[in-house]
């Protein structure tokens, strides 16, 4: 539990190293603050380290895209897991919530690959991804749409690492499952570098069925494997652009290791043309929906914590702790945090002046912001699944 | 218009309405030489077949077949020299006689030409070339038919060579230049003709410089025939004693034709032919003479002269009527054909002039005037009594007798070819005859014929479908195909060097270029538009490249069917690979004794696959190049085109502009190396379709099973070499000889001749 007594929302992101998880975390700090523009509560880099991480990854988008063209791969990465950590802040202090973003190394998830020496460092994740009742997949939306040979479509699952993500997802699901029928779970498939596969962000191809398409026949088991673990999982597919400026100018398959069969993907991006007169500026598309969706599934866990805790029904109280006691997840924490807004609130309500005023009203612009958010509708690249 | 017209004008539209007959007969009897060729060809190879029981080779032979072969070159021949009678669109009357009878005074008369056109002279030979003179109301002009260097040392040179004895000839102008002839001697007895036939040689190369510049060879037309003498005329005596070599600029002439309006004609498609004057020193003038008379004119006037020592009928006279009656072939009376002119001036001494009519009764006419020949009595220079007393009388005779010589010379023709035909037909009773003694001294077909081919046809089922099988298991397993993908990853590399090089000058002089366009045009969008539609062409035309590789693989896939045929079909397809392999199969099955139209079809279909880029490929892809490669895109919301970029007219224009092509040739490259590896499976599928197209056809089809019995009657001894003894009637050699027989009996019996049509 914080101890700066914000609402910890945590949330794990499962894929890939390179697949570009910094940058749907910078995507998703920009596109909050766009939204946010205008109200009194804010979206920022919730720890110096997380600022300074966002800081860095949107530089290297920079320097590239300067460049004209540029090879993902030659950006900044990291094989260390990184901790995210965004706030969603009324200013009240404790009226706030946390999105904890964990970011892993995708080769940690297979124990081959995972480096000798990290078993408490993995052990630390696990737990962190047990305790997020939201999984973020993101998929590289290139390796699935410039495949054009079978021996590269083969290649799909190495390089997506599909028995893992299926594996994890799946005993994440079961992780919910266990922590009761009510409580909402979100996994989130997010389809990363689309700008060449939709028309909606200066593209003039759309490809969007295409790259549904590819998505659903690789992910299916993904798919099935959580629904069949529990059902109460909200999956979603939210096609994100981090960049928006760009296109894909061209991509090879090189061929990775010895082993026949493995090969590496490197596209290789360049300015859209209206951008190569100096107007190169980032502009993220779809990370509204994977904040929209955040928000929704927020409000419903805290609607169903509400109804679970609620204000002076002892037994109801009592089902409610013991609920949190038992949850490992949003619950316990959603349970914790209203207990102590009502308090704030209580406090609030005897104690006179502006500042109480001033209080009442932040903490409800929190509630208000959270709620038009999840009340905002999908955009026409999302899809429930 | 006079009644001769009239009958002149009927004669020519009749002539025209003969000629498509007269042309079938030529196609007919064109082809007759060529089938007979076959024929003996087909005999030979069957004479010589070591399984041919030796009593039966003796009678597979064509008789008389260079004979015949030639007998059918003469009746062309014939044909043609119809053909051309027949399209002549005038009357010609060849005028014929020795030096000195006054023939070119007469031509003058008959033609109103004068001394610059004809020459003449009392002394020595004036006329050199002689014209062809045609009546029009039109035209007064000459056009002269040029020798160039190579006709004039093959058809002028060459034949004095002969002559000479000499056995080299000159190879060019210079080398005759340059030729060394030697005068001949007294004392070493020269030939009759050596010394006339040296002399002229050497005047022709010591003239040289006076006409070699023009042999050009074409046709100079001359509107002012005052200046044509010295192109129809030999040098006179006083330039022969000049002292310098005398100009012969006639040497360079092969014909003169002249148009001009005639003093009087009944007759407006007239022409007079000045024939080559007979006894004269020119090598080839006989042979001259009879092609002349045979190709060019209707009728012959041969003019004799009462003066001293000519006035008589005598040798030259007598084989100068030889010649014209070569000519005159199947024109029965010689006096359709040809006339004398006495040329008779009122200055000639009267006994003179008695002596040669005389002789004339005497020696031509059997004692009768008019017997054999007509005798005309007219003075050359007398303008009046030419065309009173020679020309008009000629031509009302020779309008009435001109549809009865063109009805002789179709007879003619009728009567060669049928005497041809019933050559032919006894030696193709014959060939018959010895095809019946082949039947009877060889084996009959073994019994167990069929179950081998039952067999053959199933090997060859199962190893096809085996074939099948694999392709169809590369289809479904969709693996790559490795060779289409290097072939396209060439294709995709050639052009991102060629992007990354700069498209061919590269960066700095493209940019140069692209600022010096928009500095020109204001604008940048015309260099921009240029260049990709620059790349658009390029990027397809580098992919054009993979057309090697569908080569390769069709290569392969009829390599691999003919190793499949082979396998089960004895020698038959022994030395054949790939395409040529399915080439041999398809003749074997067009040579075999009997026809096997669904083989035939089944391998001309497989032999018809085409794979090329530009028609399996590109149109896949077309749609996406143009769309990224115009210049001007589309709003997707709105519709509204707009162009892609827009640039300022500067170096800075041009940097971003650079930029901005290259980026999009790159993607035009990579977007169509996806397309076409995504395709990858197609260029399998289409093998496989046509496979098993082939499959079907060959083996399963309906008449399958009856072509393939055909077949091995045709080949049995080359299917199972070795099985069968002796030779049967079905074999593909016999077949052909049977086959050819057909083609000529068939030929030469065609209804359709000159005469019934």
């Amino acid at each position: 539990m914080s101890e700066r007594e914000e609402l910890p929302y945590k949330i794990s992101m499962l894929g890939p190293t390179r697949v570009g998880k910094t940058s749907i975390v910078a995507s998703m700090l920009h596109g909050g603050e766009q939204m946010l523009i205008g109200s009194s509560v804010t979206m920022s880099a919730g720890d110096p380290r997380t600022e300074r991480l966002i800081a860095l990854t949107v530089q290297g988008l920079q320097g590239a895209l300067k460049a004209g063209a540029f090879q993902p791969e030659s950006l900044r990465q990291t094989n260390e897991p990184q901790h995210f950590t965004l706030l969603l802040d009324s200013g009240v202090p404790g009226a706030a919530v946390r999105f904890d973003l964990l970011d892993f190394p995708g080769g940690w998830l297979n124990p081959i690959t995972r480096p000798e020496g990290r078993e408490q460092d993995w052990q630390e994740c696990l737990r962190f991804i047990k305790e997020s009742s939201v999984l973020i997949v993101p998929v590289d939306a290139g390796v699935l749409m410039e495949a054009a040979l079978q021996e590269y479509k083969r290649a799909w699952p190495a390089i997506l690492r599909i028995a893992d993500v299926v594996k994890v997802a799946g005993d994440w699901a079961a992780g919910r499952k266990v922590a009761g029928e009510d409580e909402p779970a979100l996994l989130v498939y997010c389809p990363v570098k689309c700008e060449s596969y939709f028309d909606d962000n200066g593209g003039r191809i759309d490809r969007s069925e295409e790259l549904f398409r590819r998505f659903h026949d690789e992910y299916g088991e993904v798919i099935d494997r959580v629904r069949r673990e529990y059902g109460g999982v909200d999956q979603l597919y939210c096609p994100v652009d981090t960049i928006g400026c760009v296109e894909l100018r061209s991509a090879e398959w090189i061929p990775a290791g010895v082993d026949e069969g493995s090969w590496r993907f490197a596209p290789t991006f360049q300015l859209r043309p209206e951008a190569l007169n100096g107007n190169a500026t980032l502009a993220p598309k779809g990370v509204d929906d994977v904040l929209a969706a955040l928000c929704r599934h927020l409000m419903e866990a805290r609607q169903a914590a509400e109804k679970l805790s609620a204000e002076g029904a002892d037994s109801a109280h009592d089902q409610a702790r013991e609920l949190a006691d038992r949850s490992e997840g949003i619950f316990r924490d959603l349970v914790l945090w209203l207990t102590r807004e009502r308090a704030r609130r209580h406090q609030a309500e005897w104690e006179a002046g502006a500042r109480a005023k001033e209080v009442r009203g932040r903490v409800d612009a929190l509630d208000k912001v959270v709620r038009d958010i999840a009340d905002r509708p999908l955009g026409h690249r999302a899809r429930g699944l | 218009m006079t009644d001769v017209q009239r009958r002149i004008d009927a004669l020519l539209r009749a002539r025209g309405t003969q000629l498509p007959a007269v042309r079938v007969e030529l196609a007919r009897w064109s082809n007759v030489q060529a089938e007979l060729d076959q024929l003996a060809s087909a005999l030979d190879a069957l004479r010589n077949h070591p399984k041919t029981p030796d009593d039966a080779r003796a009678g597979l032979v064509l008789e008389q077949a260079a004979e015949l072969r030639a007998a059918a070159a003469g009746l062309v021949e014939a044909c043609r020299v119809v053909e051309t009678r027949f399209l002549r669109p005038t009357i010609n009357l060849g005028v014929s006689g020795v030096a000195r009878v006054g023939k070119s005074t007469l031509l003058q008369r008959l033609t109103g030409l004068g001394e610059d056109q004809i020459p003449t002279g009392s002394g020595i030979p004036v006329t050199a070339v002689r014209s062809r003179i045609f009546h029009s109301t039109v035209h007064r002009r000459a056009v002269i038919r040029l020798h160039t260097e190579q006709s004039f040392l093959d058809e002028v040179v060459g034949p004095f060579h002969d002559q000479l004895g000499l056995t080299a000839r000159p190879a060019t102008v210079e080398e005759f230049r340059n030729w060394t002839y030697t005068e001949p001697s007294a004392t070493a007895d020269p030939r009759p003709g050596e010394v006339e036939h040296a002399r002229r040689l050497l005047s022709m190369q010591r003239s040289l410089d006076s006409y070699a510049g023009d042999l050009v060879g074409g046709e100079r037309v001359i509107d002012d025939l005052t200046r044509l003498r010295p192109w129809v005329a030999y040098p006179t005596n006083e330039e022969l004693n000049a002292g310098q070599p005398a100009a012969r600029r006639y040497l360079a002439v092969r014909e003169v034709r002249i148009d001009t309006e005639f003093p009087r004609t009944a007759v407006a498609q007239l022409g007079i032919v000045d024939l080559p004057g007979l006894g004269e020193i020119d090598p080839k003038a006989e042979e001259q003479h009879v092609a002349g008379l045979r190709n060019e004119v209707d009728a012959v006037l041969v003019v004799k002269r009462p003066i001293e020592g000519m006035a008589f009928w005598g040798d030259k006279d007598v084989k100068a009527l030889g010649l014209i009656d070569q000519a005159r072939g199947r024109i029965r009376d010689r006096r359709d054909f040809v006339a004398l002119v006495v040329n008779r001036a009122a200055t000639d001494l009267p006994e003179l002039v008695a002596n040669l009519t005389d002789d004339i009764r005497r020696q031509v006419n059997a004692g009768v005037d008019g017997r054999f020949l007509t005798v005309y009595s007219a003075d050359a220079a007398s303008t009046e009594e030419v065309l009173d007393g020679l020309l008009e009388p000629f031509l009302d005779a020779l309008a009435g007798r001109l549809p009865v010589m063109d009805r002789q010379v179709l007879d003619g023709l009728e009567e060669e070819a049928t005497a041809l035909a019933a050559r032919i037909n006894a030696a193709l009773g014959d060939i018959r005859s010895a095809l019946q003694q082949l039947q009877r001294s060889t084996v009959a077909p073994a019994e167990n014929l069929d179950q081998r081919v039952d067999r053959l046809r199933k090997h060859m089922a199962s190893d096809l479908g085996a074939y099948r099988d694999e392709l169809t298991r590369l289809v479904e397993g969709e693996q790559d195909d490795k060779d289409f993908v290097v072939a396209v990853e060439a294709g995709y590399q050639d052009i991102v060097d060629w992007v990354e090089g700069g498209f061919d000058e590269g960066h700095d002089e493209w940019c140069q270029e692209a600022v010096l366009s928009m500095a020109d045009k204001r604008n940048a969008a015309p260099y921009a538009v240029d260049q990709l539609n620059r790349i658009r062409v390029e990027v397809g035309r580098r992919f054009g490249t993979l057309d090697d590789f569908f080569t390769r693989r069709l290569d392969a896939v009829w390599g691999r069917l003919v190793e499949i045929l082979r396998k089960s079909s004895g020698d038959l397809l022994d030395g054949l690979d790939g395409r040529a392999g399915l080439e041999g199969l398809a003749a074997l099955l067009e040579e075999g004794s009997e026809p096997c139209p669904a083989l035939s079809q089944a391998v001309a279909d497989v032999l018809d696959i085409r794979l090329d880029y530009r028609t399996l490929l590109y149109p896949r892809v077309r749609g996406r190049l143009i769309d990224l490669l115009n210049f001007e895109v589309r709003n997707p919301e709105t519709g509204v085109p707009k162009p892609q970029i827009t640039v300022a007219t500067t170096a800075q224009g041009a940097e971003i502009l650079y930029i901005f092509v290259t980026g999009r040739a790159h993607q035009a490259a990579h977007m169509i190396r996806n397309a076409l590896l995504q395709e990858t499976v197609t260029p399998t599928l289409v093998v496989q379709a046509f496979v098993e197209q082939f499959d079907d056809a060959f083996i399963r089809s309906r008449d399958s099973e009856r072509d393939f019995r055909r077949l091995a009657r045709s080949y049995r001894d080359r299917i199972w070499p070795g099985v069968y003894e002796g030779i049967e009637l079905d074999d593909a050699r016999v077949a052909r000889v049977r086959r050819a027989v057909r083609a000529v009996d068939a030929r030469i019996n065609e209804v359709g001749t000159a005469e019934g049509s």
